[in-house]
């Protein structure tokens, strides 16, 4: 299961950023994890490793503004900032979780001007597995 | 020789389905199908040589033949397992765009699978949850069909019936003896 690295040289090829900044990536991941309370936006390499991210809370938003659309917007613009001179040719999109960051980060990422190669929807969903916390009473 | 006879059945589903027009860049639901459609002449080579590595037959070799599409599920491309799949056509308004991902994530039932597992819900709540979505779904359909079907068969078995029935007369046989 996963994807077959090399183990040889894998050390080497661990991290992206630190040394290299100008390092040229034509192919780029974007992540999107929406949940009800925040929207994180990771932008990582085929293989995944992370080149940047962001989200609502880090954009400056604080408690329940953090789930907001707008905030998901900020978030994906500031993510994007940070790679957009590395060169990106293709990028792909995977969204995860409920949450009303969905839509905005999506149009946020159109509107960049990045050529989206797919755009798919990675929401885990288990087979009946874990039981999940009790329902609450308000 | 069953193994040829796969490889033939194999090449011979494979350029026919290549030879069809391309794929509107519709969404899509069924991961491999599609996604095979686009590849370039080395994916069918690759699939007909792993196809004729297979030895023996068993029942689940035919499940190539019955559903092609699943054949090469798992040499694909993709690295995760994905619900909704969309390809992006080049220049497309972003607001289409936005609408047809939503409406397929809809269709997948994503959002409603998502509220469905946030809390746990005991018997009760998930028989109430049932016979909602069945009032749901046979609101919109069953509705038309099954009243329509009956009053098709009523009239006519009452025709039958009085034909039938009618014995009033004497029946016309050729009596013997006349």
């Amino acid at each position: 299961m996963g994807k077959p690295i090399p183990k040889i040289g894998s050390r080497r090829n661990g991290r992206i950023g630190s040394r290299k900044n100008a390092r040229k990536i034509p192919k780029v991941v974007i992540h999107v994890q929406a949940s009800f309370n925040n929207t994180i936006v990771t932008i990582t390499d085929v293989r995944g490793q992370v080149i940047s991210w962001s989200s609502a809370g880090t954009c400056g938003f604080r408690g329940p503004r953090r789930g907001t659309p707008f905030a998901a917007q900020t978030a994906a613009v500031n993510a994007i900032r940070t790679v957009a001179d590395q060169g990106m040719q293709r990028a792909e999109v995977m969204i995860k979780g409920p949450g009303l960051g969905r839509d905005a980060a999506l149009r946020a990422i159109r509107r960049s001007g990045i050529l989206l190669s797919f755009i798919r929807d990675v929401t885990p969903m288990p087979h009946n597995g874990c039981r999940p916390p009790k329902k609450r009473r308000m | 020789m069953a193994v040829s006879f796969l490889s033939s059945f194999f090449s011979t589903l494979l350029p026919s389905k290549s030879a069809c027009p391309c794929p509107t860049p519709t969404c899509l639901h069924c991961p491999p199908s599609q996604l095979r459609l686009q590849q370039s002449s080395s994916w069918t080579s690759d699939l007909t040589e792993s196809s004729l590595s297979f030895p023996s037959l068993h029942a689940r070799d035919y499940s190539p033949i019955l559903y092609p599409a699943l054949a090469c599920s798992n040499i694909l491309f993709f690295k995760s397992a994905y619900n909704v799949q969309i390809i992006v056509i080049e220049n497309e308004p972003e607001d289409r765009l936005v609408d047809r991902f939503r409406k397929e994530v809809i269709r997948a039932g994503v959002f409603q699978e998502c509220r469905k597992r946030r809390f746990f819900e005991n018997q009760r709540e998930k028989r109430k949850r049932k016979s909602r979505e069945a009032a749901k779904k046979n609101r919109r359909r069953p509705r038309s069909r099954a009243p329509r079907q009956k009053r098709d068969e009523a009239p006519e078995k009452k025709k039958f019936d009085d034909e039938k029935d009618d014995n009033w007369g004497l029946p016309e046989v050729d009596l013997p003896y006349c």
